[in-house]
């Protein structure tokens, strides 16, 4: 379920919502589930506003401080002092203690998933509180993405002896099969949110919940698809709000199978696609082209390395004169056929990913590839995935904003292959990703990042479509925070303030 | 009735330019809506229409080609790319089984059947927002001849392009464009706050609009005035797109539909008034300055029926009105003139009456003083004479001294005292004084008096003086053997006194002046014994009046108030 949870939150659930609780101000967030892929999550999914982590990331993917007040590394590398925020406070009203932190960074090393999927936890050789607010954690080895392992709620057991709590702005009060209740954390260290109660509430479709919205009954949708935005931007009750998502739209190369075992021929499928045509006809423009796998406002990307440039012609010639060997049983006896065939997978009943699915297939078909497309329901693809059965599959993936991601889905080596299902492997990948996880400080990570990209651009893992673009509708009853423009909008919830008469937030 | 003239013809035109600029420029919005409605309807049928040729065409290419599965599936996946609007493109046998289709995996799609309308010789479903908001209509070319059906191609038929054009059309700024389906459905709406009723399933069925478009033949636009959501009126305009039997209808606020309209209609109403304004001031001033000589005149006029002479018109014109102005004042200056000669004429024609009146009067006792001295010359040592030299000199001095008296009445009222008093008795006195003059002059004197009395209150020697005025003016018009009749009348709350004769009589054009100062019917004299007589009844709170007939005679009568007759009299 590892990838499931880097590829987006999904559920499909549904029955009709019972109406808002009542209370002062209450925020209902509409999720509608048709726009889910991933079965095992729905609106829990955004629980994680109940929550806090360590640390944060900032617009740029900057690993920021959050329960942590602050952090400092030993000059080898392998001690990290970490000195937790004062005056933070469970919803219970108990203080966050070292204790805390402590107990939680225990629990990651000793979760054997957690372990696996992480770059660091591995490594780790103790931790320790040397005082109410310090935890000292010491690795065998630098490892640089340890903070980013180590993102993962910190909770405590409620003294009803089952509830687990949370620092967050909201704390979770009522569950049921398709709504969830948050109630404001007065204990809150920032001060209690401005709204009452936030009302996460899952619809089978995007127009119920949006008509729900129209009738005043849902304040904010949590993301609406490419096709509706524009039909929605216009409203002049709804606020708008689109920014590029940590997603990116790709085509998952099997780089262990024949036909795309070769890297150049992973190269000429790369370049023989027009992303710029993909985002206009398959997104509706709401989407940037994908150069890389790195998410492009992250701090450490060069943006200058050149990405794919599409080039059929190329492509062509690529695909014909050196794919020839991969398919040497078949080429003489089918001179007249393309001379690279496979199967790309598509979650069912998504229609931007079967869209973007026979976009890409006409534009290889443009250059001699038969791209088969194979419907699959989203309940199969990770037994598909887990077995290594498939040539290709077309998914939205993550990209950021950790750096450690790459370092996850890319790496090669080590004791579990994380969310590497592909079976991709490339030493000078792995050594690009190796140095960015033990570099020394922002110049080395940089020098690193573009080491993997230029890596990856030689021996492709897969096509990279574009950078999908969340757009989420929030009524204008609140005012949401300008800082939390750029990303999403729940980051900053407990900011959110109702919108007075007159404009003003109350 | 001037200003009137001028102001009503120009408020007709007026009342008739607004009423006429109203209607042409609700005419000109309802037909430019109308228009738009009309562009709306062939938009929206064009664009369905070709979309529905685009699926035929694509069906064509499908028959009898033999296809392989995987054949047709290829090309059905290039056309869904091709042509955004068919989200899928699905192939099925004459039994409904499936076929091909542009979707990854089995169609989405299924055959419509039922009561399905066919548009352009393609079967559509109604249209409905699909779970992505996207209206969408399912639509089925058949494949084959019509000899032999071979299955169909159908379409999922994404329509939302038909919502960006309603949404890209605005009427003003709040006039927006409705599509309703068949069964009264909202397609789309302009306005993107209404948008969501579409999202909704909203039903017009019930809409003013709609029942009328329904009710109406396909090619009849509806126009009507209604009441929008917030209770503004809206004008609203419909047609029909026959081919898909949809509605299209553009709502615009009156308010802002009219503004123009009313914006012109105010204007034209500022310029009439101001028209209007400048039009009256410009009356009233020429008005007044047409009428201020004549004002003038006219004052003029009566200042000089009034009597003041030397009233004079300004008037600085030219025109006819500036030379009556000065043929006003030519006429008062002449006026003024004549009237300078006729007080001249007068005075030398009154003094010489008073001179005359006075020779007249004063010669006869002067000429009776002169001889009686004479004689007295000659006769002085006759006692008799002496005594009768003494009763004629009294009595010609007395008329002397009358004489004196009546022109001093005439400048200051004589004094008169009030006393109960018989006019029997004062009539009986002054008859007995006054028979010697009737005697000499051969009359007759009569006296009728009233049995009961006639008592009344008054000055007895002024009555006595007014009584022998009358008599001796009687004597004096009435020739020998004729008779004065001196007569006393008490019936009411009046007495009156009445002396008659049986003279020449007045002509009826002098009776009227008779009481007037130095007025009189005889040849000599001062004339001013009847103008004294009245100024005494005058006093007395009396009339005088008098009656003549010439040739028959004349009667003057004074009326007074009767009063009871005082104790001593009983």
């Amino acid at each position: 379920m590892g990838i499931v949870g880097a590829l987006s939150a999904f559920a499909c659930q549904g029955s009709s919502p019972p109406p808002p609780p009542p209370g002062p101000i209450t925020l209902t967030i509409g999720v509608p589930q048709s726009r889910q892929l991933d079965p095992s999550h729905g609106i829990e999914a955004l629980e994680w506003v109940t929550t806090e982590r360590l640390t944060t990331n900032d617009s740029s993917g900057r690993t920021k401080p959050l329960l942590l007040e602050g952090w400092s590394l030993s000059a080898d590398g392998l001690v990290w002092s970490l000195h937790v925020r004062s005056g933070v406070r469970f919803q219970d009203g108990s203080s966050l203690s070292s204790a805390d932190v402590k107990r939680t960074i225990d629990a990651i090393v000793a979760n054997p998933a957690a372990r696996a999927l992480s770059a660091c936890v591995g490594d780790i050789r103790s931790v320790e509180t040397t005082g109410e607010r310090d935890v000292v954690v010491t690795l065998s080895r630098r490892c640089s993405y340890l903070l980013d392992d180590l993102d993962s709620p910190v909770t405590r057991t409620a003294a009803d002896g089952r509830t687990r709590i949370g620092t967050g702005p909201f704390a979770k009060v009522a569950s049921s099969a398709d709504t969830i209740t948050l109630e404001a954390n007065r204990n809150y260290y920032l001060g209690r949110p401005p709204i009452d109660r936030v009302v996460l509430r899952s619809y089978d479709t995007l127009r119920t919940a949006w008509a729900e919205m129209m009738r005043g009954r849902v304040d904010f949708l949590w993301e609406v698809g490419p096709d509706t935005a524009e039909l929605l931007s216009d409203q002049s009750s709804v606020d708008v709000r689109t920014f590029l998502s940590y997603y990116a739209y790709a085509v998952l190369l099997n780089s262990t199978r024949p036909a795309l075992r070769d890297a150049r021929v992973r190269r000429a499928i790369n370049i023989a696609i027009n992303r710029e045509a993909l985002v206009q006809q398959g997104l509706r423009g709401k989407g940037l082209p994908a150069n890389g796998l790195i998410w492009p406002k992250h701090w450490a990307r060069d943006g200058s390395i050149p990405g794919f440039v599409y080039d059929p012609e190329a492509a062509t010639r690529l695909l014909r004169g050196e794919a020839s060997d991969v398919q040497a049983t078949r080429a003489a006896a089918l001179r007249s056929t393309p001379p690279l065939e496979f199967t790309c997978l598509v979650p069912a009943n998504f229609a931007i990913l079967e869209r973007l699915a026979l976009l890409v297939q006409r534009q290889l078909g443009d250059v001699g590839v038969r791209m088969h497309l194979e419907s699959i329901a989203p309940s199969a693809m990770m037994g598909r995935l887990d077995r290594g059965d498939y040539d290709a599959i077309v998914l939205p993936l993550v990209g950021g904003p950790y750096a450690t991601i790459p370092y996850r889905f890319w790496h090669s080596a080590g004791p579990s292959r994380r969310w590497n299902y592909w079976g991709y492997a490339n030493g000078a990948v792995d050594a690009a990703l190796d140095a960015m996880r033990d570099a020394r400080d922002d110049q080395h990570f940089r020098e690193a990042m573009t080491s993997f990209e230029t890596a990856v651009r030689d021996d492709p893992p897969a096509v990279f479509l574009a950078w999908s673009q969340t757009v989420q509708a929030s009524s204008r009853r609140f005012e949401v925070p300008r800082d939390g423009d750029g990303r999403d909008a729940l980051y900053v919830l407990n900011r959110w303030q109702l919108r007075a008469p007159g404009g003003m937030a109350q | 009735m001037l200003a009137t003239a001028a102001v009503v013809p120009l408020l007709t035109y007026g009342a008739l330019s607004v009423y006429s600029l109203r209607e042409g420029t609700r005419r000109s919005v309802v037909d430019g809506n109308l228009n738009v409605a009309r562009q709306v309807g062939e938009q929206v049928r064009r664009y369905i229409a070709t979309n529905l040729q685009i699926l035929e065409a694509v069906a064509a290419d499908f028959n009898h080609t033999n296809l392989s599965a995987e054949q047709q599936d290829r090309i059905l996946k290039n056309y869904a790319l091709r042509f955004p609007a068919f989200r899928e493109l699905s192939t099925f046998d004459a039994a409904g089984k499936p076929a091909a289709t542009s979707r990854v995996g089995r169609p989405g799609v299924t055959l419509p059947t039922g009561d399905v309308p066919t548009v352009y010789g393609v079967r559509m479903s109604p249209v409905v927002v699909d779970g992505d908001l996207l209206p969408t209509a399912i639509v089925a070319a058949p494949l084959g001849h019509q000899q032999q059906q071979e299955g169909w191609l159908v379409a999922e038929f994404s329509i939302e392009e038909l919502w960006r054009l309603v949404g890209r059309i605005h009427v003003g700024s709040g006039g927006f464009v409705l599509v309703v389906g068949p069964g009264g459905e909202l397609l789309a709406h302009g306005n993107p706050e209404e948008r969501e009723r579409v999202a909704r399933g909203t039903n017009l069925s019930g809409n003013e609009m709609v029942v009328a478009l329904r009710a109406g033949s396909a090619d009849e636009p509806v126009v009507r005035e209604i009441p929008g959501k917030t209770g503004e009126r809206v004008l609203a305009v419909g047609v029909r797109i026959p081919e898909l039997n949809w509605m299209v209808i553009v709502e615009q606020p009156s308010r802002e539909a009219f503004a123009v309209a009313r914006r012109h209609e105010r204007d034209l109403i500022a310029a009439i008034s101001l028209a209007l304004l400048i039009m009256v001031l410009t009356g009233l001033l020429w008005g007044r300055s047409l009428i201020r000589p004549i004002t003038a005149l006219i004052h003029g006029t009566e200042a000089i029926a009034e009597g003041r002479l030397d009233q004079r018109v300004v008037v600085e014109s030219k025109s006819e009105i500036g030379k009556l102005g000065e043929a006003f004042n030519s006429m008062a200056d002449r006026l003024v003139e004549l009237q300078d000669d006729v007080r001249k004429q007068e005075r030398h024609a009154m003094f010489g009456r008073i001179a005359a009146g006075l020779v007249h009067d004063l010669s006869h006792p002067f000429k009776n003083v002169q001889n009686n001295c004479r004689l007295m010359l000659k006769m002085h040592d006759d006692a008799e004479y002496r005594e009768l030299f003494r009763r004629t000199i009294d009595r010609e001095f007395a008329h002397i001294k009358r004489v004196f008296e009546d022109l001093r009445s005439l400048a200051r009222p004589m004094p008169i005292e009030r006393f109960p008093l018989d006019l029997n008795r004062l009539l009986t006195d002054v008859a007995e004084s006054m028979r010697g003059l009737v005697e000499t002059a051969g009359l007759s004197l009569d006296l009728d008096l009233d049995d009961q009395g006639a008592f009344v209150e008054g000055d007895v020697f002024a009555l006595s003086r007014v009584t022998r005025n009358l008599v001796l003016n009687a004597i004096e018009a009435t020739p020998p053997n004729g008779t004065v009749t001196m007569a006393t009348e008490a019936a009411g709350g009046s007495c009156r006194l009445r002396v008659s004769d049986t003279g020449c009589g007045i002509p009826p054009d002098r009776i009227g002046t008779l009481f007037e100062d130095f007025t009189t019917t005889k040849r000599q004299g001062l004339g001013l014994g009847l103008a004294i007589s009245k100024k005494i009844v005058d006093q007395l709170g009396g009339t005088i009046s008098a009656t003549s007939a010439v040739g028959q005679g004349t009667t003057f009568v004074v009326e007074l108030t009767r009063v009871p007759p005082p104790p001593a009299a009983n």
